[in-house]
This record gives structure tokens, sequence and C-alpha cells, in this order.
């Protein structure tokens, strides 16, 4: 029962979950030229910016950030990231600090 | 093309046009997005495989394999065992067709940062896969700096030596021209290292590589002892930017130009190195919002074409003169990345001006639908085999428009311009040149064909754009 609703707790709070150095340094890498600049027009790292986006679906988020939308370009030019990485990133961008 | 260094707001836009009408023109609808299902493909590990899109989004592909090696012992690895083509890519600011593949697409991403940082012979170690970008942050903490920087500073090391990526200055070579040896693995699995002294065919060649002999791991560069820079921009009649040229050119350490289509008006950017007591404590903020500008007059002008001159010549005149100063690394960057296409041609630096001159009335005769400004700069030339610059100084002319705007036919109009004026394009950008052309625009070009045989005999580098324009 303990292990139950410790896997609940973790799906019901993903974006709760530690965010490990590589996806720091990605961000560093790759987003902040966008989302840390206000004046890009993407939405803002760390800000209340992406839950309406993060209540229409995860895989919508990955999806375009994938093949990009509007100003961002496909993948934010992160050749070495997978899918899984682009959602790290998208889950630590939207942390409220 | 660093849109942060026109000093062009949409304030002063707002002001003149009416606040209502431009934001009329210039309103947003977004559609709900549809939820879609995992894009890629499944590939033979069973793992998913992301499709691969240039940053501009002109050049697309689905490859069935991505290999991200952690060492160079990885890659090696790679290489010997692989039993189909290898492709590698850095960032994807390539807007010609150097990347695509459907088969193995190679990224040296992990293989990035700097080595033997040496403040007593100028030089340090960096690996293919580092950003620009933070190749300048990395040096100044050991009080060097690069020798010159390109204005786009997110792409890839290995990328911007492939296609000979370039600054701006009279005296200055492209970013290769500061390289003194290489790595690079061949087909075989073998890392050949080469310079000046050592391999120096492989070395002349591998300056502009197109990815074509092999997989560049490393590169040491020379720097410059720490420095800083102070960037002046002001605007200028279109009539004086194209007369002073030269004179400019000759007078500051880095000259470019943005000419506005349809305007009568040039803004010129001169940066010098300055001496960090002669920077004053309180520096202006930076007045402009220019890419947001240019974006607000284009999409008010695909309502109102006939206002294009107006509009353009209206946000051109109301932009004061601007000046910046800090740290190189600071100065050069570019820290937003504005997506556009574009295509660009080196000529020879005597007749810059004047292709240049001819290339902004053909805009205007023509009609052409683009108010993207044109960068102009002028770059040393070097004995890179199929550098632009080779043996001769050059002035290199970029034309872009907004990545979501159609490019084809300003592009296809402009280009014979710059073959009238003997030039040659940027490897990376737009052009329709073939194997045909390039040899002869290039003495060497049969020369980095054999290199390119030596280091790859079965053409496992290559993909059909190589194909087509090395006529391999």
């Amino acid at each position: 029962m303990r292990n139950y609703l410790l896997l609940l707790l973790c799906t019901l709070s993903p974006l709760s979950q530690a965010t490990d150095d590589y996806t720091v340094e990605l961000y560093d890498l790759y987003c902040t030229a966008c989302h840390a600049v206000e004046a890009s027009g993407a939405p803002q790292a760390f800000t209340d910016e992406w839950q309406e986006r993060l209540d229409k679906g995860m895989e919508n988020l990955v999806n375009n950030a994938i093949t990009g939308i509007g100003n961002m370009p496909a993948m934010g030019t992160c050749v070495e990231c997978s899918a899984e990485d682009m959602e790290d990133l998208i889950r630590y961008m939207a942390e409220e600090k | 093309m660093n849109f942060d260094r026109i000093p062009l707001s949409r304030r002063n836009l707002l002001k003149a046009a009416g606040a209502g009408l431009l934001a009329g023109g210039t309103s947003a609808c977004s559609s709900q997005p549809q939820a879609k299902a995992p894009i890629g493909v499944v590939g033979k590990d069973g793992k998913r495989v992301l499709p691969w899109s240039n940053w501009s989004g002109n050049q697309s592909c689905q490859p069935n394999e991505r290999l991200v090696p952690r060492s160079e012992e990885q890659l090696l690895d790679a290489i010997r065992n692989a039993s189909q083509n290898i492709r590698s890519v850095g960032s994807g600011h390539s807007f010609s067709g150097l990347v695509p593949t459907d088969q193995t697409l190679l990224s040296l991403a992990r293989l990035r940062g700097l080595e033997n940082i040496n403040p007593e012979t100028m030089e340090a170690d960096v690996w293919a896969g580092t950003r620009l970008s933070q190749i300048g942050r990395k040096l100044w903490d050991h009080g060097m700096s690069t020798i010159n920087m390109s204005d786009i500073d997110t792409q890839a090391l290995g990328g911007a030596l492939a296609t000979s990526t370039h600054g701006t200055g009279k005296d200055l070579g492209t970013l290769s021209t500061h390289v003194t040896q290489m790595r690079i693995a061949n087909a075989a699995g073998e890392i050949i290292e080469c310079s000046a002294d050592q391999n120096s065919d492989l070395f002349h060649a591998a300056g502009n590589n197109l990815g074509a002999l092999g997989i560049m791991t490393k590169a040491r560069i020379k720097t410059d002892k720490a420095y800083h820079l102070k960037e002046h921009s002001w605007m200028m009649s279109e009539q004086e930017g194209l007369e002073r040229a030269e004179e400019l050119r000759d007078s500051h350490r880095h000259y470019e130009m943005y000419a506005l289509p349809h305007s009568d008006y040039m803004l010129g950017i001169a940066i010098d190195k300055v001496d960090p007591a002669d920077i004053p404590e309180n520096q202006a903020e930076p007045s402009g919002d220019a890419y947001e500008a240019f974006r607000m007059m284009s999409n008010l002008i695909d309502y109102m074409p006939f206002a294009r001159s107006w509009l353009v010549n209206f946000g051109a005149g109301g932009v004061e003169p601007e000046t910046r100063y800090g740290k190189s690394w600071e100065i050069f960057g570019n820290l937003r990345d504005i997506r556009f296409n574009e295509m660009e041609y080196t000529v020879p630096a005597e007749v810059g001006p004047q292709c240049l001159r001819e290339i902004l009335q053909t805009i205007k005769q023509k009609n052409i639908p683009v108010i993207f400004p044109i960068e102009a700069r002028y770059i040393k030339g070097d004995d890179v085999w199929l550098s632009p610059f080779y043996q001769r100084d050059g002035f290199a002319i970029s034309c872009h428009n907004f990545h979501d705007k159609d490019y084809k036919k300003y592009f296809a109009a402009i280009e014979p311009i710059f073959w009238k004026y003997d030039g040659r394009p940027h490897w990376g950008k737009i052009h329709t040149l073939a194997a045909k052309e390039f040899a002869a625009r290039y003495d060497r070009f049969d020369d980095f064909l054999r290199v390119r045989k030596e280091m790859d005999p079965d053409g496992r580098f290559l993909n059909e754009h190589l194909r087509h324009t090395l006529g391999v």
C-alpha cells in the first residue's frame, strides 16, 4: 500500500520531481536564449506561463518542441536531446520559483 | 544577422502610424493545439528516433538512427561499426542541405568544452560540439578572448568550421583562420591530426570541410588577450553608407552595414577595442526591440503594401545613434536566436558596395516584398581551399527573410546579381549552384575532392546534397 501511495504521489505531482544536473545543463545551453528573455515572446521559465499549456497535455508540448513552433526552432536546436530530455526540460521550466 | 544591434523600437512606429492601426495589423491568433501522437520512428534498438529539422525549418529529415557519442572513443567505435552512411550535425544553423539524411544522424553535442587553455601560448583546445557562445565566456576566466566572432554565436564549433563561419573586420579572417590544429576521424575510424605543418593538405581542406572529410572532433584555436569592446551604431542615408563603406571599414576593427530594403537608409555598426577605464559607469539601456518592430512592419505591409517605403523610411528615420560597451564576448554575442532564411554570397571586397547598390535597386525596381535588413560585412582573405574568401578579401552580402515568409522569389531575383560580381556562396546558406559552378570558382576544388576520397573512399559521410554540390 505504501508503494502504491508513493507511486500515486509521483504520478499526481509531476512538477515536484528533482531536476538532474544534465537537464539544468541543457536548459542553460539551449533554452535560456528565449525562455529567459521576455522580449522573445516565448513562455518564460519558472513562471506561471506553463500551467495552461501543461493542461493541454505534455505530449502536445513535447511534439511542439520537437517540430518547432512560432519562433522556436525544432528541438530548440538541441540535437542531442531525446523526447524524454524535452519532457524533463519542460517540467523544469514549469517549476515556479 | 543580429537584430539586437538595430536601435529601432515598436514604440516609435506606433507613435507614427497610430497604435490602433498597427495593433490591428499585427494581432495574432492561435489555434487550439490538437492532441498529437508521438512523432518519429522506431529505431533498430526499439527506441524512438526523432525527426530533425534545421533552425529555420527549411531543411528536415527522418533519420533511422541518431548517435550522440559521449567520447572520442565512442565516436570512433560508431564509425567502425556503422553499416550505413553518417551525417554529422552541429546546431542546425545551415540553410542548405548539408545535414539531411535518412540514415545515421550524428551529433557531437556531448563532446563539448575547452581544454588546455594556455594564457602563455594564447591557445586553447575546443571540442567540436562546443557552442560558440560558450568559448568567449570560458576564455575570459583565463584572461583571454576569441580573436573575432560571428554575430550569431549559437552554432557548434564543428559546424562553424565546416562552413567558414565569419564575423567582420578588414584584417580578420573567418573562424577557421584562427585554428592551428584539428583532429578529424576518417571513415576507417582513425583520428588524423592536421596543422599547417602536419597533413597540411587535409588542414587546408578542413577549414571549410562541409562534414565531407570525416568528423572533426577537436580544434586548437588562437586567441587574443582579454579585451573590451565599444559598439557604436548610427543611421545614415543609403548613399552615404555606400560611399563611405571603405573609409569606415579602414577606420574600425569591425565594421558592418545593415541596408534597409525599400528605404533611403542604412545602419552602420562600428566595433573597436576600448580601454576599460574609458567605459562609462552608467551605460544607456538598449532602446530597441528591432525584431518585433520589423515583424510588426512586415505584418502591416502585408495589408498595406503601398505604404512599404513610407513605413520603413519613417521607422529608420527615427533611429538614434547608440553606443554600448562590454567584454568582448558580451558585445559579439547574440542572445536571441531569431529565425529567418538566408542567402549569402561573398564578392571581391573592391566591388562590394557596387554589388550591394545593385541589389537594393533591384529590390525597389522589381517591387520585391521584403523589408528584412541586408547585412554586409568585410572579411579578410584566407588560404582555406573551399572558403568563399579563398585568396581574396571579401564583402559578404547576406539577404534574409522571416522564416515563415516566402524567400524563394526574392533569392531567385538576387542570385544572378551575385554571379555577375563573381560571387561565391556561403556553403551553409541557400544557393542553387552545383559542382560545375563550384569547380569554376575554386582553384583547389579538385584537390579538396582528392583529400575527401583519401579520408572517405566509399563516400560514407556524404548525403544527396553533397553529392550534388561536390559532383561525387
